[in-house]
């Protein structure tokens, strides 16, 4: 093969790579993407598309069997499940393909590395010739010490998703969102689950409401939980594994899963081009996403945290406009993290130390679910909202939410946000009822200190 | 807690050990942003901007304008408030520094300055950033004091519009459709840029072109090119025409001036450097001959020479294309019967000379094979009028087709 000239070499093809391959080609240039392994990437391969397929039915037969009235036995066939979730897959990964294609983007598959200035070889392939580029090799799941992922006992998040047989019994280690929405999924199929967190509570570094939530709700769909706790020793048998925990507790489980955390996806070549590293790995970019060499950018979950698809789906734009010439930045005010348990749980904008620390006048206000009639109606008035504001100019600096659709009522916090709306705009804006949506309408109003479904009771005023 | 960090000149390029500071962008006392660009260095190769890599306040500024500086060598201070996290560091990194015990103290300093957290919609901050206005110092009316994109476009309508006197070309993206090429541009071509439009908005030009009977000219340099050959310098007819213009300048001094139009003043030049336009890869570049009335023919051929070899090979440096009092550029060399230049701002006129061409022509009634050179001249006509431009383009009409009259020594003539 001859070499090709490329304006723009993308390499991954997952969600920091494939939005701005797109964009670039929208904006005149030439652009080949090269992808190691399966278009859409960690996100909708082994992430967010298969493990939200995997929650849908689970959710669904958790609150039939729940509602006490719905009559019958009701089953999982597991292998349906599973090829219907990786019908899902399939498709939203051939969705990619088939835009990229649209759009003129020519795929490369292979692993790529960078020879010398500007030159991209792909194995098996050849040689790109490229005037820039954009690196989003993602992140790729850490391994615990010790603990092998053999793809039969030990399973890893991609690896636990070519299961075809439901297990009886699964051990998660690892206490962060991925444990935290495949312990809630498990034990709602029927799975006896433990999940083992070294950190004293759940989703260590989030919103302290948000761990006693996730333990709260992961207990009640039957999780065993072992905060402070950690795996002494696993001894595999055959087709399932004893295990002894640092408290002492012993068991035999069909699976483990081992969810510890995420690391860079490194391709070589980096030292030689120039490109500056993190500590961890992590590409170091500025707000245009730009590397420490001029002609290669990075985007997505490589240029370093959040790990999130639609973070990464932002850098790779803004990425692609500076590379077509463009001069704009990524400086999001609200990037918000979703954790599809059930009630789902959302976050966005700062927390109050945060907010604090940032000089705000801050004020928190939390307010349960239990005022939203629609919350009581979807089974979960158990949840709450929170809101963090500044007390001067009433603006919105951050939100938390627990409750049935978080994961698309945040949004609107978002949005609230980025536009600078203060805690009245919220309240004077009509919500529909009944919708679980009103509780922003509420939770500004109790802010104001006026809620109209919340009771607030007067104490009467002390003289000391 | 204030540190103060120094910023050296960074490794620009391949091979370049050193660097001019042309201008500072940035002055002591001014706040930088991260990646704000804080200075213009010449190298050997091209312009480049310095960007800060770090936010804070300019402390001091420790090379001159002009001044040569090493790679690694220190070029300023730059005071930082806390500890700011710098580019590509991790949140959760952050996260642990924020947590260490002192964090309450220095939280309080930070808190003063992200207070002003700027309020405006995302749509907003992208304008900003695609006009490059920085919206602390935009005053929102919106709602709550949000920053509207009509705050942004009259700040920058009102501010970076006038500050830097410069028009700006409308681009109309082609979006999408049709296949481009963007080259980016840098350096010298980005500054030839900025002055082409400043002198085209500041300086109303009026043209005026003229033909000479350059058969003496020629012939002069016929006698002259052999001497000089003798003494290892190359004649050309540009010394020549310096040496005529100098003259015509003498007696025309409105065009070896500027004007200082704020102020309300002509500023007239007693002394004569005179530019040379030179076409170079990376773009035009001015250098110009200083003293060029104090200077002998030979000797102003001979920096002719240097100066348009450092220009092609990119070494001209501020010293060199600084304090120019009128400029000549050779218009014709490739071809052009006549054009006509844009002045070197804040010069008051510019000077094209063309091609020489043998025809035929009448000498004293005579028909005879003779040479002859067009000449234009751009002007500003905010205080220099025709008339007065047109007797200084006789002159040098004069001088230029008698040479003697302006090789012999001053007065003589007169």
């Amino acid at each position: 093969m001859g070499m090709d000239r490329y304006d723009l070499v993308v390499i991954g093809g997952g969600p920091g790579g494939y939005p701005g391959a797109i964009r670039a080609s929208q904006l005149g240039l030439r652009v080949a993407l090269v992808e190691a392994s399966r278009l859409g990437g960690e996100c909708t391969n082994y992430g967010c598309i298969p493990t939200k397929a995997m929650i849908r039915p689970a959710n669904i037969l958790w609150s039939l069997r729940s509602m006490g009235f719905v009559k019958g036995n009701l089953d999982l066939a597991f292998d349906e499940y599973m090829e219907w979730v990786s019908s899902i897959t399939n498709r939203i990964s051939g969705g990619v393909e088939m835009l990229l294609k649209g759009y003129g983007v020519d795929l490369y598959r292979g692993v790529a590395s960078l020879t010398s200035e500007g030159i991209i070889s792909v194995e098996g392939i050849g040689d790109l010739r490229a005037g820039k580029i954009l690196i989003a090799t993602g992140t790729e799941p850490s391994d615990l010490p010790g603990v092998a992922v053999d793809g039969e006992v030990i399973h890893n998040n991609r690896t636990i998703l070519g299961i075809r047989r439901k297990p009886s019994s699964i051990l998660i280690i690892g206490g962060g969102y991925i444990g935290v929405e495949f312990a809630g999924l498990f034990a709602k199929i029927g799975v006896e689950v433990r999940l083992v967190e070294i950190m004293p509570s759940l989703l260590p570094g989030m919103d302290q409401d948000l761990s006693r939530a996730a333990e709260r709700i992961l207990r009640e769909s039957g999780v065993k939980i072992y905060t402070g706790t950690t795996v002494s020793s696993i001894a595999k048998r055959q087709s399932e594994a004893d295990v002894e925990l640092s408290n002492g507790e012993r068991f035999s489980v069909e699976k483990i899963l081992v969810a510890v955390g995420r690391k860079p996806t490194r391709i070589s070549g980096l030292d030689r081009a120039g490109v500056g590293v993190d500590g961890k790995g992590y590409i170091k970019v500025d707000d245009g996403m730009r590397t420490s060499n001029p002609n290669i950018y990075a985007s997505g979950d490589i240029a370093g945290p959040l790990l999130l698809a639609h973070k990464a789906f932002m850098q790779s734009i803004v990425a692609a406009e500076n590379i077509a010439g463009g001069r704009v930045k990524y400086d999001p005010r609200a990037v918000p993290s979703v954790i599809f348990t059930e009630p789902e749980m959302a976050f966005v904008g700062m927390g109050e130390e945060e907010a604090r620390k940032h000089g705000y006048n801050t004020k928190s206000v939390k307010m349960p679910m239990g005022g939203i009639a629609r919350a009581i109606i979807e089974g979960s008035e158990e949840g709450f909202a929170k809101v963090v504001y500044d007390d001067d100019t009433k603006q919105v600096l951050g939100f938390v939410i627990v409750s049935p659709h978080a994961s698309e009522l945040i949004s609107e916090a978002s949005l609230a946000i980025e536009m600078g709306a203060s805690i009245e705009d919220l309240a004077l804006t009509i919500h529909p009822h009944p919708t679980v949506s009103e509780i922003f309408e509420e939770i500004s109003e109790l802010a104001l200190g006026r809620p109209k479904h919340f009771l607030v009771r007067r104490r009467p005023s002390r003289v000391s | 807690m204030p540190r103060i960090e120094k910023i050296k000149l960074p490794d620009i390029g391949e091979g370049v050990a050193e660097g001019e500071i042309v201008r500072w962008l940035v002055k002591e006392g001014d706040e930088v942003k991260q990646f704000q660009s804080l200075v213009e260095v010449l190298t050997d190769k091209a312009t480049v901007e310095i960007p800060s890599p770090y936010s804070g306040r300019v402390k001091k500024l420790l090379a001159r304008e002009g001044e040569r500086i090493r790679v690694g060598s220190p070029i300023a201070e730059i005071e930082i408030e806390g500890g700011e996290a710098p580019a590509g560091e991790n949140v959760e990194e952050a996260v642990k520094v924020e947590e260490k015990p002192q964090a309450a103290a220095q939280a309080i300093e930070v808190g003063e300055k992200a207070r002003q957290i700027i309020r405006a919609p995302p749509s907003v901050r992208r304008l900003a950033q695609e006009l490059g206005v920085d919206l602390s110092l935009v005053k929102g009316t919106g709602p709550g004091g949000i920053i509207t994109k009509e705050d942004v476009m009259r700040f920058y309508e009102e501010n970076i519009k006038r500050q830097k006197q410069e028009a700006r070309v409308a681009v109309q993206e082609t979006v999408g459709v049709r296949p481009v090429e963007r080259i980016p541009l840098r350096g010298i071509k980005r500054r030839m840029a900025e002055r082409m439009i400043e002198a085209k908005a500041r300086i109303p030009h009026v043209y005026l072109a003229e033909e000479v009977d350059a058969t003496e000219l020629v012939r002069l340099r016929e006698n002259l090119k052999q001497i000089a050959e003798s003494k290892g310098v190359k004649l050309t007819f540009l010394p020549l025409v310096i040496k005529a213009v100098v003259k015509a300048l003498k007696e025309y001094p409105l065009l070896n001036s500027t004007l200082d139009y704020e102020k309300g003043e002509i500023i007239v030049k007693k002394y004569y450097n005179i530019g040379i336009a030179v076409d170079t890869e990376q773009g035009l570049v001015v250098p110009n001959i200083k003293d060029a009335d104090k200077k002998g023919l030979f000797q102003i051929a001979r920096e002719i020479e240097e100066l348009a070899s450092k220009a092609r090979e990119g070494k001209v440096g501020l010293e060199d294309i600084r304090d120019g009092t009128f400029t000549i550029t050779n218009i014709g060399s490739i071809g052009s019967t006549i054009g006509f230049p844009i002045i070197n701002y804040p010069e008051s006129a510019i000077l094209g000379i063309h091609r020489i061409v043998r025809r035929p022509g009448y000498y004293e009634d005579r028909l005879e094979p003779r040479y002859y050179m067009n000449i234009s001249l751009s002007f500003d006509h905010r205080f220099i009028e025709g008339g007065y431009a047109s007797r200084f383009l006789a002159a040098l009409k004069r001088y230029l087709e008698n040479p003697l009259l302006f090789l012999a020594p001053e007065d003589e003539f007169r």
